[in-house]
């Protein structure tokens, strides 16, 4: 499975590769990366139009509002079939091991999203058991005031009740974080008539 | 801040109506969500007068952020009038409340969080805001954890009474930016 095809090239390369994993290590509130145009914009196109065949249910709890397709490991369409297998191939897998120095085993959940006026995800750890790496795709761009911004919290104890870092969702990122008990994170409420779309999950090890 | 003196609405303080709230409440008790609305419970300057006493209440916000955010206070209730209507709506002793007194403003939130599960219990909670929009969140809800809802409808100058029983978890829906000039005031407590 070609990577090339999907991801752009510069990011795949040895050299590459090393100055990401010390990135990611170094990155706080806690181990995390954001890589821009990571993914080739043709496949947005492709991704984009595939999600638009998808169902999204309305998701609603006491720690969300947002609507999500369900899990589509178990979906038929070739071109998200296409995407599963590049994120679960040994590629991939060896790429994000070699950043993230975290041992996978190679399963992975994936959804689709999308969140509109007023949606929101409050602050969480992602913490269950063998989930090693949180990852979203951004498949569009959102300006500051549209609000949506993926928000890092500080470290426990110290500035937990405080918002560390933001991210502005640009079409084609990808950011990626180790979760563990300090990945407390939120995406902060859309706050225009505007979408949040992203393609989202986790690697297991 | 206390009130030892509270004005019921007089419907409230017939006996007839004592007995319907009563009967109304404890026959609850086999539904899903046992619990009762009284609407206009207050007369209505003794509302108008409770809205500025905990209107002026020195509130501290208070974030967990894995848990709640919203700003605080405390208010005690003991006027016998209404520790009596409650002690024989519920059927418990109850000589005065002791309340936490609720802000909510835009980003505010309660989630359900292990760490924090209060007992069981019947929950007392005052609605002192007139208007509210609940499509702005900031809704207290109460949920079973298998994904059923009860969301407790805003309503200004109403009292609620609800048997919080161990299945039954309460959060406080997120207040989104449609709200972001406005507050919502609540005085809630567990007996």
């Amino acid at each position: 499975m070609a990577l090339n095809n999907w991801f752009d090239p510069e990011y795949l390369t040895e050299k590459s590769v090393k100055k990401l994993q010390a990135a990611f290590a170094g990155n706080r509130p806690f181990p995390h990366l954001e890589l821009a145009h990571f993914l080739k914009g043709e496949k947005i196109v492709e991704l984009l139009k595939t999600l638009g065949e998808q169902e999204f249910s309305p998701h609603r709890s006491d720690l969300f509002q947002f609507a999500q397709t369900s899990d589509l490991l178990y979906t038929d369409d070739p071109v998200l079939k296409e995407f599963i297998s590049v994120l679960s191939s040994q590629e991939l897998l060896g790429f994000m091991k070699k950043i993230t120095n975290l041992k996978l085993n190679g399963k992975i959940d994936l959804f689709a999203s999308i969140y509109q006026d007023t949606d929101y995800l409050l602050p969480h750890d992602d913490q269950v058991p063998g989930r090693k790496i949180a990852f979203m795709f951004y498949l569009n761009g959102l300006e500051e005031n549209d609000g949506g911004t993926l928000a890092l919290y500080g470290p426990k104890n110290k500035n937990a009740d405080k918002i560390a870092k933001r991210f502005i969702p640009k079409a084609g990122t990808l950011i990626f974080f180790e979760v563990s008990g300090l990945s407390i994170h939120t995406v902060e409420e859309v706050l225009t008539d505007t979408q949040r779309i992203t393609l989202s999950g986790w690697f297991y090890g | 801040m206390a009130s030892d003196k509270v004005e019921l609405n007089p419907v409230y303080l017939k006996e007839e109506t004592k007995q319907k709230v009563r009967k109304s409440f404890l026959h609850s008790a086999q539904s899903d969500l046992p619990a009762v609305l009284l609407k206009d419970f207050f007369t209505k300057n003794f509302y108008e007068e409770l809205q500025k006493k905990v209107s002026s209440l020195h509130f501290t916000k208070d974030t967990v952020v894995l848990h709640h955010s919203y700003q605080i206070s405390k208010f005690t209730i003991s006027s016998p009038e209404f520790c009596e209507f409650l002690s024989f709506v519920t059927k418990k002793k109850i000589e005065k409340v002791n309340l936490s007194a609720y802000l909510l403003t835009w980003k505010d939130y309660q989630i359900l969080n292990d760490q924090y599960l209060e007992k069981s219990g019947i929950d007392i909670a005052i609605d002192l805001t007139d208007g509210w929009n609940p499509e702005w969140g900031g809704i207290v809800t109460y949920t079973d954890g298998k994904g059923t809802v009860y969301p407790l409808v805003p309503t200004g100058n109403s009292l609620a009474l609800i048997e919080r029983k161990r299945n039954l978890h309460k959060y406080i829906q997120y207040a989104n930016h449609y709200g972001k000039d406005k507050k919502r005031m609540l005085l809630v407590a567990t007996v």
